[in-house]
């Protein structure tokens, strides 16, 4: 430790909210923060953006942290529209006024792709905040796969989770001692749950589960746009 | 020829202004039909990851505010442009809200194309992609971030071509004009 009971805020940037992969890495990596003596607390991105008093709340709740973990899907190559609002808000507050301390941030992402280098551009983004709004940069995991956690804890999602689980841990171990993510957790995160070719096979397959109403599935590839002169 | 833009600017971003005022006179100017989303004045909501849009009416969103449009819009077109203030390397709020709302248009289904996992095509044909960064002076590492991503956004959203480009807060409207010319030739879309 490095002297004083750290405090993690954990901001959760998924429309799933609590339900969310986002979640699940995220209050795993609290989880173990909580072993190593942290204190711990999270924000709901998209419900705290939606009213003049979350965003307060929001700002307030950063203010008293002294590691922030945002954790979000990957949408469109980069971050959610909601989290990205809310970097735009604390980077422009923080030009106004910010705690007298060194705050860290780390940033997890997941995406439904089985390659982890398609959220390389999620966490730069998140870097070049850190970097902005004058965070001390801990570090970035890129969780690929995410449908495979499904938002479920991370501890029940058995062994395909188990280099997720792993990563997560090594960096708590880190972050508590004030240092960053260390390459061996970022290496872990890296690994993909499945293998390429199951994670087509699957997830493929799972979309016809998913699909309620038989006359849809036969739809599935429906146009409904096309060009006109 | 028709080409959309979606301008991502904020209020009183004289700089992003003269971009689009500029963009849109030489699309005219060669031949092409201009529709310009000014999103700031758009009631467009965030995406709420609900996947009706594959799962109940494929191809089209479930949402009932103008984000639904936003996929019709851009499939229809023949160049997409986007135009945003560098946010972190990114786009801004304005412009990513509306982006997030075009998953329509790939299927759920998933692929390997290049050696990645990609969704699968709805459409056979999609636009041609430029994304205009506006920054107040030039940054070479925002500038990567925001490459690398118009990059990977041309990949998933299955542009023929692409290209990125930046304007400056400190450059005037004669030299925005010549770098967005400059970009638009990199796509092949001026005479």
């Amino acid at each position: 430790m490095t002297g004083h009971l750290q405090r993690v805020l954990l901001l959760i940037g998924s429309p799933r909210g609590a339900q969310s992969t986002s979640a699940s890495l995220g209050s795993y990596l609290l989880s173990e923060m909580e072993k190593q003596g942290a204190e711990t607390g999270v924000i709901n991105l998209y419900q705290n953006m939606k009213s003049a008093e979350g965003r307060n709340d929001l700002v307030d709740a950063v203010n008293q942290a002294d590691i922030l973990v945002f954790a979000s899907p990957l949408y469109i190559d980069c971050l959610p529209a909601p989290v990205i609002a809310a970097l735009e808000m604390i980077r422009d507050r923080r030009m106004v006024a910010q705690p007298p301390w060194r705050q860290r941030l780390i940033a997890l992402v997941n995406s439904g792709f089985p390659e982890p280098g398609q959220n390389a551009t999620a966490l730069a983004i998140y870097r070049q905040f850190a970097q902005e709004a004058e965070f001390d940069w801990a570090g970035g995991l890129a969780f690929a796969s995410g449908a495979v956690i499904n938002g479920k804890p991370l501890g029940d999602v058995g062994f395909v989770a188990r280099n997720a689980r792993k990563s997560l841990g090594i960096a708590a171990e880190a972050l508590a001692r004030g240092g960053p993510v260390p390459s061996g957790a970022v290496k872990l995160a890296d690994k993909p749950l499945v293998p390429a070719w199951m994670f087509l096979l699957n997830a493929n397959r799972s979309w016809k589960h998913k699909v309620k109403d038989p006359a849809v599935w036969k739809e599935m590839e429906k146009r409904p746009f096309r060009k006109t002169t | 020829m028709r080409a959309v833009v979606l301008d991502g600017s904020r209020q009183g971003d004289q700089t992003s202004r003269t971009a689009r005022e500029v963009l849109e006179e030489q699309l005219k100017e060669n031949g092409w039909k201009v529709r310009s989303l000014l999103l700031r004045d758009m009631d467009i909501r965030p995406c709420d990851g609900c996947y009706r849009c594959w799962t109940e009416h494929p191809g089209l969103c479930s949402g009932t505010d103008q984000g639904r449009m936003i996929p019709g819009l851009y499939i229809t077109s023949d160049l997409a442009v986007f135009l945003s203030p560098v946010t972190f390397g990114g786009y801004s709020y304005q412009l990513k809200k509306a982006l997030d709302r075009m998953i329509p248009n790939v299927l759920p289904f998933y692929e390997k194309s290049d050696g990645e996992i990609h969704h699968r095509k709805r459409y056979d044909a999609y636009p041609k992609l430029i994304a205009i960064g506006v920054l107040q002076k030039p940054v070479q590492s925002v500038e990567m971030i925001f490459r690398a991503l118009v990059d990977r956004n041309a990949i998933n959203f299955y542009a023929p071509a692409h290209a990125a480009g930046f304007v400056y807060g400190t450059e005037d409207s004669d030299t925005i004009r010549l770098g967005v010319r400059t970009i638009l030739s990199r796509v092949g879309v001026m005479a």
